[in-house]
């Protein structure tokens, strides 16, 4: 049995992550939800173990009575009037999965893990997993139960061997709907996922690719040490001890990467896979989503046992693996370094998410003013003229509108308005002497009276001469 | 030449499985075949008290024969034709609350509702009996809580069983803790009377009606009808988020917790306290009711008076 052993762990992080501790945005990284569930619990006050979750913070909050009444109404009359025999539940294969010791044969046939392909599409090398053939038409393989089970349990007992050993498991699944199930059982082992596409080179070419990830130095509780951050840098990046693959079709490259670096593969191995490009494969059914869950559930119920394993021998005192990390003990000094770099990096992410969330704030501000459809002072000139467009919009200026539209008509017709406008318009042009001059006849404007008294003068000096 | 009529078909002498089609009907050989695969529902059990129950009988209430009659027989019998009518069929895992809910206005699987609903209520109410009951007056917050609402305790009791007394015909009759939508109180105590196998949850009313149809005209009625919209508009309203949430719940209708129930079917009472005994039975079944599970089953929000007040009693028994 090949195991890598590890004393001091190597960080988790599958996600490439910024080392530097200030300046760019980090990624929100797969947050880990045990410790968060445990901070609220702590928190929480008001908590009635049977009728309620204890995720609630405020209880006076409306959404959260509703949900508190929501579940005791469920719990209390969900079960009243039969009591139902058990039967399968989609969802509980990955809520909560089947552990080795609940795997039977008649769960892998119910998980339909014994129908292989077509008979012309089998690898011939796997042919002492297959029981026969059904179908007279299109007949196809079927792969052992037992033989199935047998192979399952012992991948088990290697993923138990590994993760109680210290090591970090793998878990592959790329094809669509084994997400959940991959991140699942990786949640369990506390190893890591990878659900899309495998980047060629992750193992071989790990500096390049994976050379930004953070790392982190853990003693044998799993606790932080500080003081290899100087180190922690030039170290390689990280590879795993064990992968398992769901759909080693679709992942011949990992798997060779994975041979190179003389790391142990686990995977499910249908009729037309090739057995030799996995160490331990595992006979079944890769294209039920049921099969591969079950058996995804299993190797990750068996890294949980794994680890419990572990952390109880570490509690104790009792480590079970030889050391080979390469690591120097810390310099004088490093640690306060380590620990006051860590706090910034905490200070500049809480600023950073303070930002968004104003940011946020202001958006939704915004967008509830447009709702509102309030006018936008900055927007006005635009808005009218739009609005001034649309047979039902009101628009404020309408001589603006008025006068576009008169310019569209003939050139025959008399604008008396427009006359009255552009004589105005001259005359606010002349000045006030000019205007004093020009003769009028009655009006009580300042100008008139002026006029007034020089046509008196006028008319005096007439008379005079 | 004399044609003889065989008594029985030809097909009888012949080994092949083939029978005529008159002869069968689709539905009821999958029944058939259905049935004889493992049960779905099975009687349930009342808690730690069921063989005591057989035993002994309820005690200040049913002798052990009663008991045979109102629940084992009963119950038996009401989960096996629950079982012939899921069997086979997609909604064959469906708990009873859940059958009862798609089932209420499906008039082509009354049956089925009617067993499941039985089958609820009837559980409901044998729930509420036990070996050793515990008395309102030795928990004085549920206790103050209903005085609250009833005025006092007697006027609760004699309310209750007047009302199940006054009932022509077989039902049950329930104390709900009934939500209020839109007030600030979260809800009040109800009395509930539903006849035969009705249920008390609005959840199986009018389904899927965001629109009150008696305000709204024919072609509003349509438009709803004809398909949903792409967003939500508005804060209220058939549209709106709340309007589409609230759809489930009949327009009225509430959000309901039962507590108590008692059943009014004769088969119940019949054996121990005789048709015209069904006032007697009533006032025994007042002082054999266990109130530590009526508590139990009171949701946390009746135990404040209003939204935000704190409760009177400090943190409350559960808080």
């Amino acid at each position: 049995m090949i195991i890598r052993s590890l004393h001091l762990r190597h960080g988790r992080l599958a996600l490439p992550k910024s080392s530097t501790p200030s300046g760019t945005l980090r990624r929100r990284a797969f947050t880990t939800t045990p410790l968060l569930r445990q901070q609220q619990q702590q928190s929480n006050v008001h908590s009635h173990a049977k009728t309620l979750p204890s995720e609630i913070r405020d209880y006076n909050d409306p959404v959260a009575q509703d949900f508190a009444f929501f579940h005791h109404q469920k719990a209390h009359t969900q079960h009243v009037g039969s009591s139902l025999a058990p039967h399968y539940r989609s969802h509980e294969l990955v809520a909560d999965p089947p552990r080795p010791q609940d795997i039977t044969l008649q769960l892998l046939m119910a998980s339909q893990s014994h129908i292989g392909h077509a008979t012309s599409l089998w690898h011939p090398a796997n042919a002492k997993y297959i029981f026969g053939v059904r179908g007279e038409h299109d007949p196809i393989h079927i792969i052992s139960p037992d033989i199935t089970a047998a192979y399952l349990r012992r991948a088990c007992k290697i993923i138990r061997g590994v993760t109680s050993r210290g090591g970090l498991v793998l878990f592959v699944g790329t094809r669509e709907g084994q997400a959940r199930a991959v991140v699942r059982a990786a949640e369990l082992s506390k190893g890591c996922h990878l659900f899309t596409k495998w980047i060629a080179g992750s193992i071989t070419n790990g500096q390049q690719i994976l050379g930004a990830c953070a790392k982190k130095v853990v003693d044998e509780n799993d606790k932080p040490i500080p003081g290899f951050g100087d180190q922690l840098p030039q170290t390689a990046a990280l590879k795993p001890d064990l992968v398992v693959c769901l759909n080693p079709l679709e992942n011949y490259i990992l798997l060779h990467e994975c041979g190179l670096h003389n790391i142990p593969t686990i995977g499910i191995v249908d009729t037309d896979v090739n057995p030799t490009w996995l160490t331990y494969p595992i006979p079944a059914n890769d294209d039920s989503q049921r099969c591969v869950q079950v058996i995804c559930g299993a190797l990750g119920r068996a890294g949980e046992e794994g680890q419990k394993m572990r952390l109880g021998r570490a509690r104790q005192g009792v480590v079970v693996s030889m050391p080979s990390h390469g690591l120097n003990p810390p310099t004088e000094g490093q640690a306060e370094r380590d620990l006051e770099l860590e706090e910034r990096a905490r200070l500049a992410e809480a600023a950073i998410q303070e930002e968004l969330m104003i940011e946020s704030e202001a958006a939704a501000a915004e967008h509830a003013r447009q709702r509102r459809s309030l006018p936008n002072p900055e927007a006005q000139d635009a808005d009218f003229a739009e609005l001034a467009a649309l047979e039902d919009g009101v628009s404020v200026d309408t001589s603006m509108l008025d006068r576009s539209l008169k310019r569209d008509q003939s050139d025959d017709e008399y604008d008396l308005e427009e006359d009255i406008v552009q004589s105005y318009q001259h005359d606010q042009a002349l000045s006030r002497e000019e205007l004093a001059e020009v003769p009028l006849t009655a009006d009580t404007t300042g100008s008139g009276e002026a006029s007034s008294e020089s046509m008196d003068e006028a008319s005096r000096r007439d008379e005079r001469g | 030449m004399i044609t003889r009529r065989l008594a029985r078909p030809l097909g009888a002498f012949t080994s092949s499985s083939w029978i005529c089609p008159s002869c069968t009907r689709a539905s009821l050989l999958q029944q058939r075949i259905a049935e004889q695969r493992r049960r779905r529902h099975d009687v349930p059990k009342l808690q730690e008290y069921d063989q005591t129950f057989r035993d002994e009988g309820v005690p200040g209430l049913f002798s052990p024969t009663g008991f045979e009659i109102g629940w084992k027989q009963y119950q038996g019998m009401i989960v096996k034709k629950l079982n012939q009518l899921t069997a086979g069929e997609p909604f064959e895992n469906d708990n009873p609350k859940q059958l009862v809910t798609q089932f209420a206005r499906d008039p082509s699987a009354a049956s089925l509702f009617n067993h499941a609903s039985m089958a609820h209520n009837n559980h409901f109410f044998f729930s509420g009996l036990s070996t050793s009951p515990v008395n309102l007056d030795d928990l004085p917050q549920l206790r103050d809580n209903l005085e609250d609402t009833f005025g006092s305790i007697d006027t609760l009791r004699t309310t209750m069983l007047d009302t199940a007394a006054a009932m022509f015909g077989p039902g049950f009759v329930w104390l709900v803790w009934a939500r209020k939508q839109g007030s600030i109180k979260r809800g009040e105590w109800r009395i509930l009377t539903t006849y035969l196998a009705g249920t008390p949850y609005p959840e199986a009313g009018f389904r899927h009606q965001g629109i009150d149809t008696n305000v709204s005209n024919a072609q509003k009625y349509e438009e709803y009808m004809a398909g949903e919209p792409a967003n939500t508009v508005g804060y209220m309203g058939p549209a709106s988020k709340s309007g589409r949430e609230n759809a489930s719940i009949p327009p009225g209708g509430t959000s309901l917790m039962p507590v108590l129930c008692v059943n009014t079917w004769e088969h119940v009472y019949i054996y121990d306290f005789g048709l015209p005994g069904k006032l007697n039975y009533l006032e025994t079944w007042w002082d054999a009711i266990d109130w530590k599970v009526v508590e139990q089953k009171t949701p946390q929000e009746a135990f404040r008076d209003f939204e935000g007040a704190p409760s009177r009693y400090g943190s409350g028994p559960r808080s």
